[in-house]
């Protein structure tokens, strides 16, 4: 009975993980085809031969190696960022009691509902007044009012005992160490969780980018990909499938480093509320 | 949405610290009482900055014209002129549409999957766990793309198996309602992998013995799954339903890319309506005024889905 | 627009047309593909041929657009449009620069490796128009040099407006099989709604 269950949801499994993949699979190869191929069943998962001529083509049209630079500066700034903030910012939430300290939680809970479009003409104003527009600062600066990584850190942080903290303080360490020497370490799959989430989110960030870069050299990789099969564009699909390639690259290693963490930290946090 | 304070997932029972905490806090010096403001004032700043002052600045956009960096006020103008345009209508249409069908479709899915990834003794969880989240870090230009190639109609992957099959390949991208359904596929694909994880870890804080004390009492898979499983599940589901109808209402990116708007704006979300407005008119008057319909119009849902969902709590 | 309308309706139901729904990819993979034998595209679309179809060299030519009675059918569609920032410190220079640039007769070798259909009709005097070309087996300079009569158009402050709601009519005329006429005047109603919402 346990094995028929079993293989029962192996084939599911199997099934599901075969759609996921799927689609990479077929990216990959399609960045080594022709444009005539990369539609083609037949070429569907077999390795062509102009994987070399397809990145030509690509750094031809886009200096490849400043676009990945824009993409990994803007996400990586942004991703230690966040950490740094939104773990103190969550920190203040969970473990202290101050004048004020329901009113800015509310404030926080309310924005959360405002959808970000809200607030890009704003933004685009403003940066427009701070003579920001078109710099990696303009995409990265806005995202640190992001209130979720607040909200999860803050769930981590009510997890983690008082007593630890207490007797620290009676031995006398100031909060700050408290904070970066007891609270922190412990916090490891919360930050990788929150890391990882914002570090592929700022990656894929294709709206507020589209505003307010103008230069090529500053756009980010998915900006990149979204120009190169824009009309009055000779798209070479072989090409353009590379370049998202290697645009997933980074964003994939970076979750295969973490990615144990970034389970256990999704238990703690994610989930309510 | 203020549901009391959360309960956290981890770490077991513990003392309730906050008030042991207030009073040592009470009688530290006035060092002690800054500290949480400091804690706190990076995010603050920037929140103030790129977050408050912008909601503030786009209600008052709202309420008039904003060109050539002056602002006239018009009063309700803005709101009049979006409740009366049948294109706004019509993206209030397309996104309900989709945010109905793919909402439950992914919910279904991923409790099924979380549900499978759950059972103990399978070889190579891990493996297919990440697998199966991976979708997500695919950035949304590029999947756009290429579930547009695999939709094509004259030489996408879908049409040519279609056709190896002897039917007729499909008018994907033409006709509005099948336009919607390819939408539907690649958001699905994207997302559902991510609620799985999330509901996975909601699973995996239900007490195993429920289960077996139900095996006992002689319940089955079936009914364990709906007696055991989705109650202990409600805060998780709730959550996960949460985002996504947020997410579905916010749709921009997907139909951006991969079908402009649809053939005949089918797809036009309403997100794309106030992009189109906002950055292709140059109406950042009326598309503020769209976008807090559209806050009101989340706002409102989210407030029914936790009152229906509490409702169902009982006491 | 009417008659148009009808006319393009009757060749699609006559299944001679082609439909593309990512117009500028799918419209190359056909040409490759030999999938189509005629084009009614502008003029500037040559040296996208040449870069993307080009094992078809030798295989096209040129011909004037069909046309009802009393107009030549020759229109401006697409291209590449020049704009001054209204908030620019510099709006002289900035026109002077488009002058020098783009209305230079001296600047032809340059443009013709970019574009080869100039707005700026001195262009075709030039001695590189007047090369007989490749692909197509005529003189550019000559062919085109005939067909520069089309009605100027006013891009204006509600381009995007009325463009927008044109292309919802269109959509709705050839998709839905909406009656011309009634597309049309939703369309005037529409573009009419967003200007006086200025």
């Amino acid at each position: 009975m346990k094995t028929k269950r079993n293989g029962f949801a192996y084939g599911i499994l199997l099934v599901s993980c075969a759609v996921a993949l799927f689609p990479f699979l077929w990216s990959a190869f399609a960045a080594t085809h022709t444009n005539t191929q990369i539609y083609q069943i037949q070429w569907a998962l077999r390795p062509g031969t102009r994987l070399l001529s397809n990145l030509k083509d690509l750094t031809a049209s886009f200096p490849l190696g400043r676009n990945m630079f824009s993409s990994l500066f803007i996400a990586l700034v942004y991703t230690l960022g966040i950490l740094l903030i939104d773990s103190m910012a969550g920190f203040a939430f969970a473990k202290y009691e101050f004048k004020g300290k329901g009113f800015l939680f509310a404030l926080c809970l309310m924005a959360m509902f405002i959808p970000t479009q809200v607030t890009l003409i704003p933004l685009f104003i403003e940066m427009t007044a701070f003579h920001m527009i078109d710099t990696y600062w303009s995409v990265i600066l806005p995202g640190f009012a992001s209130i979720f990584g607040v909200f999860l850190m803050r769930q981590n942080f009510m997890a983690f005992p008082g007593e630890l903290m207490e007797s620290a303080r009676i031995d006398g360490a100031g909060d700050f160490r408290i904070f970066a020497r007891i609270v922190i370490p412990t916090m490891k799959p919360a930050l990788a969780s929150l890391g990882i989430l914002s570090f592929v989110n700022q990656w894929g960030n294709f709206m507020w980018p589209l505003i307010t870069l103008n230069t090529k050299e500053k756009y980010t990789m998915p900006l990149v990909l979204s120009l190169m099969v824009q009309p009055g564009y000779v798209t070479n699909y072989g090409s353009v499938m590379a370049g998202a390639m290697l645009a997933l690259l980074p964003v994939l290693v970076f979750f295969l480093l973490f990615q144990k963490n970034f389970i256990d930290g999704m238990l703690c946090g994610a989930v309510k509320g | 949405m203020w549901m009391g304070p959360p309960q956290p997932v981890c770490g077991g029972p513990f003392l309730d610290d906050r008030q042991s905490l207030t009073e040592v806090f009470m009688r530290r010096s006035i060092y002690h009482r800054s500290v949480p403001y400091l804690f706190l004032l990076p995010f603050i700043a920037f929140f103030f900055v790129f977050m408050a002052y912008p909601i503030v600045f786009s209600l008052m956009l709202c309420f008039g014209k904003y060109k050539s960096a002056s602002f006239t006020f018009t009063g309700i103008g803005n709101f009049s002129f979006v409740l009366s345009d049948p294109l706004f209508f019509k993206a209030l249409f397309n996104t309900f549409l989709m945010m109905v069908i793919q909402v439950p479709v992914q919910t279904a899915l991923a409790l099924i999957l979380a549900s499978l990834l759950n059972v103990k003794k399978l070889k190579g969880k891990g493996i297919m766990r990440m697998v199966v989240f991976m979708p997500v870090l695919l950035d949304a230009v590029s999947y756009s793309i290429v579930f547009g190639m695999f939709f094509n109609y004259e030489n996408g992957i879908v049409n040519n198996v279609i056709r190896l099959l002897g039917g007729d390949g499909l008018q994907w991208l033409n006709l509005g309602w099948l336009a919607k359904t390819v939408l539907i596929i690649a958001i699905t694909w994207r997302w559902t992998g991510y609620n799985t994880v999330i509901m996975l870890s909601g699973l995996q804080n239900i007490p195993e013995d429920l289960y077996e004390a139900a095996s006992i009492d002689g319940a089955g898979r079936i009914r364990q799954f709906f007696a055991i499983t989705v109650p202990g599940l409600k805060q998780v589901l709730i959550f996960a339903v949460i985002l996504s109808v947020n997410g579905m209402l916010q749709l921009f990116t997907e139909p951006y890319l991969l079908t402009g708007g649809g053939p005949v704006n089918e797809t036009l979300t309403i997100v794309q309506y106030l992009y189109k407005k906002g950055f292709k008119s140059f109406d950042f008057g009326v598309a503020s005024a769209g976008s807090y319909i559209l806050v009101l119009i989340i706002a409102a849902l989210t407030f029914l889905q936790i009152k229906v969902t509490k409702e169902d709590k009982g006491r | 627009m009417i008659r148009a309308a009808q006319t393009l309706k009757a060749m699609i139901d006559a299944g001679i047309m082609m439909d593309f729904p990512d117009e500028w990819n799918d419209r190359i993979t056909a040409l490759n593909n030999g999938q189509i034998c005629t084009l009614p595209y502008p003029a500037w679309y040559n040296i996208v041929m040449k870069d993307s179809v080009a094992d078809q060299s030798g295989l096209w030519a040129y011909a004037p657009m069909p046309a009802f009675e009393g107009t030549s059918g020759n229109v401006s569609l697409g291209g590449s449009v020049a704009a001054i920032s209204a908030s620019t410190k510099y709006p002289k220079t900035a026109k002077a620069f488009v002058e020098f640039s783009l209305m230079n007769a001296n600047q032809a070798d340059i443009l013709y490796g970019q574009s080869q259909f100039e707005a700026y009709k001195p262009y075709y005097d030039a001695e590189c128009y007047k090369e007989v070309d490749a692909y197509f087996g005529v003189a550019i300079g000559e062919t085109f040099a005939r067909w520069v009569d089309s009605p100027k158009i006013d891009f204006g402050y509600y381009f995007t407006d009325v463009a927008d709601a044109l292309a919802t009519a269109i959509g709705e005329i050839f998709i839905n099989g909406t009656d011309p006429a009634q597309a049309l005047s939703a369309a005037n109603e529409a573009a009419q709604r967003a200007i006086d919402s200025y």
